[in-house]
């Protein structure tokens, strides 16, 4: 077991480690010097004591940002800090802060929206998934499949404009924008955060609503269930007291991987529709400092539209082969197939586990 | 090492208060919907203001970078020595007067008394030479950029009794006081910030009306009433009326509308056609006014880069500029709103010419211009560059198809915001859509245009203009100064060194019940002249009240 | 098959159908710009979806976005498809060393939030100083990086299809008969493991399609003046009170297309008895 543990853990820090420094290559590759973003003047073509001015101040922050020194070097410098918690500083006009004052700044707001999102989320499709197992392949499970659909198919940062007019303006329900702290006024807080927890809860439904139907078919199918059935327990009974624990760890394994996913992807609903602005600056300030990749990342993370949770997400909807035998070799085989069933050889296949959390959603350290 | 660290991270100033035309906007005719009489001012209660951009550079003025949501809370916290006035001529403000010699090589400044700053210090004589010398580049610990080069002229600013500032020129300067408020980025900051190593751009502390509460970056800027200010209100008490201004930056100009209207924000600001179109809506159906206004204002344009081929031939920039319809793109582009620019200089600025002889509509001879292009040099190909907002793609697409029917082939570029500033310095650009030059003292300028300056991204290096920028900063006779100033005007529209669009019209937008805002309720300034008509530059907050 | 499965292929029909007859179709241009339809809404003469923000045919622009949009979400699929599926195939079925280094990498593409990845993976073709402005031309851009964004999810889809054809029996059966890797692999692995690749496949060009959209409202999307459903939204958005048709029809036009390619999927999987979890 602690052999087992170690292994992953060195598995982990190896993932950490290169794609940090696959990040950090990548920004090699951008265009353009760091100090000319800094420096917005070009001594090019100009008064000679302009230009001394403007190189100077270029040199210095050259040297500042260590991007004299050879690139192995620079990476070693940003890996060394990083490792001890120094995130790296901020550059600005005048000031130069540490990252982790300004990750420390949007952090709760993001996480209070993050487990809203989440609770929205996981309070709609469960219901909905226990339905329409229960009603697998009839009408009401259609609709509700069909629902999910057009949940994904929604293009979310359309639908967050939308909302905040028609929802916000339009209809007057909550606020179209601001933020209210818990702690200042729960009400206004609840209302503020209701329409960017939903436009992000939306496309969660739906994904979490096929998962736990899925396994929650298979786990109907088990011979507990009838044996539950055939005792006379109610039908609600056996669904939710039954039947739900089993067949809900694919849906918190997935929900947990997307609670760092969402903590990347919130962005404040005021401020969703124009994305890229806040958070380029402080990366592309030093396309060569790796000093801010953790912190750039997130802040430009935080502006994904949630079109990119989706993407990663695919991974979950991992098919199987049709198994002549039955739906999951699980447990002991029940009669669940008219074909005769020839053996496996060997045990079942290994699945591959989800990638280990930490190295799916780096952005969860810091 | 803190040393050099801070000096190494002040890189820069004002450079980039002109920032793109983040919104292709202009001009139709100036209309300030006066509010009823809503009788006498009443003291208390705080507004939410919903602004345009945060500024995440934070306010220490020398080196800050503001644009205009910069400029409106730095005029809240902080006081300029001189302001305009109605007719936009410079008049001491928190200065009890600025005196020139006789050739303008010598100013006098005389402060008022009895003014403190929000931590009790009081105003003197030491504080505003260190101000003017950190905005100059020569105090220890503040290295500002841009205003270097603005302040290059002065030789010496020198204390004369606790109350009495000299400043020597160079050069005759004539508009010396229009750059004491430079735009409004020219506050007074208190000695402690000033000194500040740590959190100059975080700890705002000036004499204006408001002092800062509280600052969450991205969030809300707090600023409640400093009770101790200086300017009295006609009632006899000391303004300012509000407790407590919010300003919170909502970059989406929808979503501020929306908060607006939902209730959110009690007051915003706006330049875009679109937003326009919504809120001269909501002022028809009765639930917001607003205060207008292009005077003063800025221009929209696409800067055309005359260092490198083909825009660098003159005939290649005439062409371009005869391609467009003025008129068709005012329609299309600005829906019929804004007032298409003739030059530089926004009506009510001296230099403003109403026909400066900019290029008219004249396809035909634009087609000429390009063959004849073409014939020497081979086939005329130009790149635009611009930011992903709509109202820029918007632009360059328009572009895009009317100098295609004159047989230039044009392609256009989104840049980031961040990337389109390194690409103006870098110089690698044809064109670039742009938005500057706020009306003011027309010497203002020029620090954009003159020969070799690091801030000319236009690089344009011509004699002529810059003979004329010269003569206009010395020349103390205002016909003179004006007919120089239209010399200037004229030269940009023969030369064509850049695409003029429309005058960036700017509105404030408040709700119901907030009064003080537009022209006519607006505090006069303390000389007791007229309120500023421009919006470019903010506007005072101090007279803002709320009914209850 | 069901009334919704027919309604999804007749809508997909269509939407190709329009895509690519655009140019023969007898319409307007789409970057003709007629002033006097500026943001006018549908039922403008003949325009039947009214204009845009500068008063181009909306139709026109839809119906040439559809053109973009569905050329971006099948083509990046596509790439993915092939590299991914063919380094999911070897990993699964040579497992061993192979597998881990191969795997490894998928995982740590993972780690990337995708979006963020397919705006460097754009930002950095783009500004290629090597091919002058813009190297390829952006819409390639984005269907490279988006395809290289899906290669790592579509192989461990495919990888961990493979590893449970591997083991069975008419595979063994196959290499006791001698035959050889490549041979099994492409003749009696890949059959089977399509199905899935297929189904993942559709709902995958249906994330792409909006992908793009969101890379557009960053403006990194297929460049201006050819539009894409995502860059009329870009481009609208401002409108959406006084011209909410820019934004409405495009945005109809991705939850309609999407909605019928997850159909598809759907229909795929469960004929196939493609299970869709299975941690």
């Amino acid at each position: 077991m602690a052999a087992l543990v170690a292994k992953k853990l060195v598995q982990l820090v190896l993932v950490v480690f290169l794609v940090t420094l696959f990040t950090f290559m990548l920004v090699q590759l951008k265009p353009g010097e760091p100090e000319d973003l800094l420096v917005p003047l070009s001594s090019v073509g100009t008064t000679e004591e302009a230009k001394q001015v403007i190189d100077e101040y270029k040199a210095d922050i050259r040297a500042d940002l260590n991007l004299d020194k050879p690139l192995y070097e620079q990476y070693f410098l940003w890996l060394g800090g990083f490792v001890t918690g120094d995130l790296g500083d901020y550059y600005n006009v005048s000031s130069q802060r540490p990252v982790s004052d300004r990750v420390s700044d949007s952090l709760p707001v993001s996480i209070q929206l993050m487990v809203y999102a989440q609770l929205l989320a996981l309070v709609v499709a469960i219901p909905m998934g226990v339905y329409s197992a229960y009603r697998a392949n009839r009408p009401s499970d259609k609709a509700a499949n069909t629902t999910a659909f057009a949940m994904l198919a929604m293009p979310n940062f359309a639908l967050g404009l939308v909302l905040a007019y028609y929802v916000g303006v339009v209809l007057g329900w909550v606020p179209p924008t601001g933020y209210t702290a818990p702690d200042e006024n729960l009400v206004d807080h609840v209302k503020t955060m209701a329409l960017p927890a939903l436009s992000l809860a939306v496309g969660q439904i739906a994904i979490y609503m096929r998962l736990l139907r899925s396994d929650m078919i298979q786990t109907l199918q088990e011979d507990f269930i009838l044996m539950a059935k055939s005792k006379g327990i109610s039908n609600a009974r056996v669904l939710w007291r039954h039947a739900l624990r089993p067949s809900s760890l694919t849906l918190l394994t997935v929900a947990g991987l997307n609670v760092g996913a969402l903590i990347g992807g919130r962005r404040g609903h005021r401020e969703r529709v124009r994305p890229a602005r806040h958070g380029r600056p402080h990366r592309r300030s030093h396309p060569e400092q790796p000093v801010h990749r953790p912190a750039e990342r997130r802040g430009h993370h935080r502006h994904r539209l949630r079109a990119h949770q989706l993407l990663p997400r695919l991974s979950l909807h991992r098919p199987r082969p049709p198994d002549p035998q039955c739906p999951r070799p699980l447990n002991p085989p029940k009669p669940c197939s008219a074909r005769p069933a020839p053996p496996v050889p060997g045990p079942p296949p290994p699945i591959p586990p989800p990638s280990p959390p930490t190295a799916r959603s780096p952005r969860r350290r810091g | 090492m803190s040393d050099r660290r801070s000096s190494v991270s002040k890189g820069i100033a004002a450079a980039i208060a002109l920032l793109l035309f983040a919104a292709g906007c202009g001009g139709g005719d100036a209309g300030t919907s006066s509010d009823e009489e809503a009788g006498d001012p009443v003291r208390g209660g705080s507004v939410a203001y919903g602004l345009e951009a945060e500024t995440t550079g934070g306010w220490c003025l020398p080196e800050a970078q503001l644009a205009i949501s910069g400029i409106l809370v730095a005029r809240t916290v902080y006081d300029t020595l001189t302001a305009p006035n109605g007719d936009g001529e410079y008049v001491p403000y928190l200065a009890k007067s600025v005196e020139g010699n006789e050739d303008s090589t010598e100013w006098t400044i005389t402060l008022r008394e009895g003014v403190k700053f929000h931590d009790g210090t009081p105003l003197d004589a030491e504080v505003v030479k260190n101000n003017l010398d950190a905005y100059r580049g020569k105090y220890e610990g503040r290295a500002p950029l841009l205003f270097l080069f603005v302040f290059q002229n002065l030789t010496d600013v020198a204390v004369v009794d606790d109350m009495t500032v000299k400043v020597t020129t160079e050069k005759p300067w004539v508009a010396f006081p229009a750059y004491l408020f430079a735009s409004g980025r020219l506050g007074i900051m208190a000695q402690s910030q000033l000194d500040d190593q740590e959190s100059c751009d975080r700890k705002l502390v000036g004499t204006g009306p408001f002092k800062q509460k509280s600052w969450r970056v991205n969030q809300e800027f707090v600023a409640e009433k400093n009770p101790d200010y200086w300017q009295e209100a006609p009632d006899g008490k000391p303004y300012p009326y509000l407790d407590e201004i919010r300003f919170q930056p909502t970059p989406e100009p929808a979503q501020r509308i929306n908060g607006l209207q939902a209730g959110q924000l009690q007051m915003m600001h706006a330049s875009g056609a679109d937003e326009f179109v919504d809120l001269r809506a909501l002022e028809e159906a009765g639930t917001v006014e607003l205060y207008e206004s292009e005077k003063f204002a800025e221009v929209s344009y696409v800067m055309i880069n005359a260092s490198v081929p083909p825009t660098d031939d003159v005939r290649v920039r005439r062409a371009l500029a005869m391609a467009i319809d003025r008129q068709e793109y005012k329609e299309i582009i600005n829906q019929g709103l804004f007032t298409m620019a003739s030059g530089p200089y926004a009506p009510g600025s001296i230099g403003y010419l109403e026909d400066s002889g900019y290029p008219t509509y004249n396809p035909e001879r634009a087609k000429e211009l390009v063959e004849e292009y073409e014939d020497e040099k081979g086939p005329l190909k130009i790149t635009f560059k611009g930011t992903p907002s709509p109202a820029i793609q918007r632009v360059a697409q328009f572009l895009q198809e009317r100098l295609k029917e004159v047989g230039i082939e044009f392609t256009l570029q989104t840049v980031e915001q961040s990337e389109l500033i390194n690409t103006a310095i870098s110089g690698d650009f044809q064109l670039i859509g742009w938005r500057n030059h706020p009306g003011g003292d027309p010497d203002e300028q020029y620090v954009w245009w003159y020969k070799g300056s690091p801030a000319n991204f236009g690089r344009f290096q011509d004699d002529v203009m810059q003979g004329l920028l010269d003569e206009g900063r010395s020349e103390a006779d205002p016909a003179k100064r004006k007919e120089i100033y239209e010399d200037v005007n004229r030269r940009f529209a023969d030369q064509v060194w850049n695409l003029w669009a429309n005058w960036t019209r700017w509105v404030v937008a408040y709700v119901d019940g907030v009064h003080g805002v537009n022209l006519e309720t607006a505090p006069k300034l303390p000389d007791g002249s007229d309120p500023f008509p421009g919006l470019a530059t903010g506007h005072p907050v101090h007279g803002i009240w709320i009914e209850e | 098959m069901s009334i919704g499965a027919w309604l999804a292929i007749g809508w997909l029909a269509l939407i190709t159908a329009l895509a690519l007859l655009a140019p023969v179709l007898p319409m307007d241009g789409p970057n003709e710009s007629f002033g006097e339809i500026a943001r006018e809404g549908p039922g403008a003469e003949g325009h039947i979806l009214g204009g845009d923000g500068i008063g181009r045919d909306m139709f026109s622009r839809t119906v040439y976005g559809a053109r973009s949009s569905l050329l971006i979400g099948v083509a990046s699929i596509l790439i993915g498809l092939i590299v991914g599926g063919l380094a999911g195939l070897i990993a699964g079925y040579f497992r061993g060393r192979l597998d881990t280094v191969l795997t490894g990498t998928f995982d740590i593409l993972l780690a990337f939030p995708s979006l963020v990845l397919a705006l460097s993976l754009v930002s950095f073709f783009r500004a290629d100083p090597e091919a002058g402005t813009g190297g390829l031309p952006p819409a390639q851009i984005v269907v490279v990086a988006l395809g290289i964004v899906s290669i790592p999810i579509l192989a461990r889809i495919t990888r961990a299809n493979t590893l449970t054809w591997a083991q069975r029996e008419f595979v063994l059966a196959a290499r006791a008969q001698g035959a050889k890797h490549p041979r099994i692999l492409f003749r009696e692995v890949l059959p089977n493991v399509l199905p899935a690749m297929f189904s993942i496949a559709l709902l995958g060009i249906g994330v792409a399609i909006i992908a793009e959209g969101g890379l557009s409202l960053l403006g990194v999307g297929v460049e201006l003046p050819t539009p894409s459903w995502g860059n009329i939204i870009a481009e609208g958005r401002g409108s959406l009170r006084n011209a909410p048709h820019i934004v409405f029809i495009p945005s109809i036009a991705i939850f309609l297309t999407v909605l019928a390619l997850n159909y598809m999927g759907d229909v795929i999987r469960t004929r196939f008895d493609v299970r869709e979890s299975a941690l």
